[in-house]
């Protein structure tokens, strides 16, 4: 009788484990943790509006207080995004962007949102980024992750014009914060002069990175075309991939041809930005 | 039999335990509302293209961006009034000029000013200049090829054409040589060679014409001494601009050189006249900046 007791709790106990582990996890089904795949905040909409809200009541860098970008809410986040790999440039939804000095017709304003899947898991990234702060490591560079390009290594726009970029701050990583910062001096030179200091501001929250940029004052025409720029990018991972919003609002001196001008700022900014992203994936 | 009953209940128990962990699992991932997943893409009609493409990555039509309506005036190397007339030009977003209608019709003849200005070919109807790769140094363009020639080094085209710090080209010189090869009448492979002379006569400046006024106009000359018709490379013997610097507009510029080459005419008095060197000036009647 004692051993027919046995032998009925090990089939009880067989069967209880089969039942619970029969789906393949140890412990919990895909069913048990539904609610994390589901509900308010995890849409990729949610992700991105939370993200935005948290940098606009952020004190501290990465932050949007005062930094003119209209970033309508973040919300669309999603409703016009491209695959990296299919596409050559970044294309553009245009924004409502604040026109400064409308009436006196000196100011070209271009306000865009670009949007991109990057195809790539957040394992791969976090892995190259720690493979690449390692090497720094062992190299002795205590900077950071992000090279900058110095001067004299950037390429010029064909032979119209040739960008210089001087490092004023060298990118700090700050491991605590998960932030890091960095300012650098762009100056182009050619077939127009553009002269500015731009400041970069990035940081993790809540498990996905934003990048604020934003350019030092205003700048008068006689030394660059650029007035002055703001930008803001979001890297969110999102269904086995990362998710890149990226908001630009530029403000240009009105040298004339305001259409021809506007035609070729977004050409510029549609293959310059193509290329910082396709520079800081390669890492 | 307390056994058996045992037994049933058992495999009863495994049964009804199996398939409900498929169904809910499948829920999560499957299910029209998961979250997780990538929004459908629903405003990609929105996207606005970058070089040169719409959103969907088609060729996107270069567009006007300005039309300008200048008066033309010619008159031969004696100072006599040969012609004089109208015409439009339109300047493209890609940096390219449009003539609406490249002939200057006037008296007996027949100006091909597309052709002169640049144009590949001197087709009836609109066409477009031929462009070159385009370099700049920080105060003159320069174009490798243009017109139908080839220079070596570029050749400089115009000064700017932004410019932001007109002091920069207060009293500007600049000397340069170059070969320019190209294909003659006959077909045949040539060559020439020759300088460019620039010379900024003043940096800031104004213009006066039929009530349209500017006020911050450089006003600059380039001459070329090749050997060569003008219609290879646009060689012309001197080429004066006036050029509003801010915002950017042409509102006049002059160019002299041995220009029979794009002027048809039907009497021999005018065929004369055409020979050497003429001038054709075009001064802004009205324009439309877009």
């Amino acid at each position: 009788m004692d051993t027919m007791k046995t032998t009925w709790q090990k089939l009880v106990s067989f069967a209880t484990a089969l039942a619970v582990s029969g789906c393949g996890a140890p412990t919990k089904s895909a069913g048990d943790v539904k609610s994390l795949f589901e509900g308010p905040g995890t849409s990729l909409e949610d992700k991105v509006i939370g993200l935005c809200d948290k940098l606009k009541a952020n004190s501290e860098p990465p932050t949007l207080e005062g930094v003119n970008l209209n970033v309508d809410g973040c919300k669309d986040a999603g409703l016009a995004a491209l695959n990296l790999k299919e596409i050559k440039e970044f294309s553009f939804i245009g924004l409502e962007g604040d026109v400064p000095d409308k009436d006196a017709e000196k100011i070209i304003n271009r306000s865009v949102r670009a949007q991109v899947w990057l195809n790539k898991s957040i394992i791969g990234m976090a892995g190259a980024i720690a493979k690449k702060l390692q090497q720094n490591k062992e190299a002795g560079d205590n900077a950071g992750f992000v090279s900058l390009p110095s001067s004299g290594e950037t390429e010029g726009l064909g032979d119209i014009a040739t960008p210089d970029v001087e490092v004023l701050e060298e990118p700090a990583f700050d491991l605590e914060k998960m932030s890091f910062s960095t300012a650098i001096h762009l100056k182009v030179t050619g077939a127009v002069e553009v002269d500015n200091v731009i400041r970069v501001a990035g940081g993790l929250i809540d498990n996905k990175f934003a990048v604020v940029v934003t350019s030092d004052g205003e700048q008068p025409y006689e030394k660059s075309l650029i007035r002055d720029f703001s930008a803001m990018i979001l890297m969110v991972p999102h269904a086995s991939d990362i998710y890149l919003d990226l908001f630009v609002n530029i403000n240009l001196h009105n040298p004339g041809l305001e259409s021809l001008i506007r035609s070729q700022i977004t050409s510029f900014l549609g293959s310059s930005l193509k290329g910082v992203i396709d520079g800081f994936l390669s890492i | 039999m307390s056994t058996r009953i045992s037994g049933l209940a058992l495999a009863l128990l495994v049964f009804a335990v199996q398939p409900g962990c498929n169904s809910d699992d499948e829920a999560v991932f499957s299910q029209g509302d998961n979250l997780e997943g990538k929004p459908k893409a629903t405003l990609l009609g929105e996207l606005e293209g970058a070089i040169g493409t719409n959103g969907d990555g088609s060729p996107k039509e270069p567009e006007v961006v300005a039309s300008v309506r200048y008066k033309a005036k010619i008159t031969s190397n004696s100072g006599a009034s040969i012609c004089s007339g109208e015409i439009g030009i339109d300047i493209l977003s890609d940096f390219n000029m449009k003539f609406p209608n490249a002939f200057l019709d006037c008296v007996s003849l027949r100006i091909d000013l597309g052709g002169i200005l640049g144009a590949q070919q001197a087709a009836a109807g609109s066409q477009a200049t031929g462009q070159g790769k385009i370099s700049h140094d920080g105060q003159v363009l320069a174009m490798e090829s243009i017109a139908n020639a080839t220079f070596a080094p570029p050749r400089p085209l115009l000064v700017g054409p932004i410019v932001q710090q007109e002091d920069k080209y207060k009293g500007f010189k600049r000397t340069s040589e170059h070969t320019m090869t190209y294909t003659n009448d006959a077909g045949e492979s040539a060559e020439a060679t020759g300088s460019f002379d620039i010379k900024v006569i003043n940096h800031q400046t104004t213009f006066k014409y039929e009530g349209n006024e500017f006020d911050k106009v450089m006003h600059w000359e380039m001459t070329s001494n090749f050997d060569a018709p003008a219609k290879h490379g646009l060689t012309f013997k001197k080429w004066t601009w006036f050029w509003n610097t801010r915002p950017i507009m042409i509102p006049g510029f002059v160019i002299e050189g041995s220009l029979g080459d794009f002027i048809e005419g039907d009497s021999a008095e005018m065929a004369e006249a055409l020979t050497g060197v003429l001038k054709i000036e075009l001064y802004v009647k009205e324009y439309d900046m877009k």
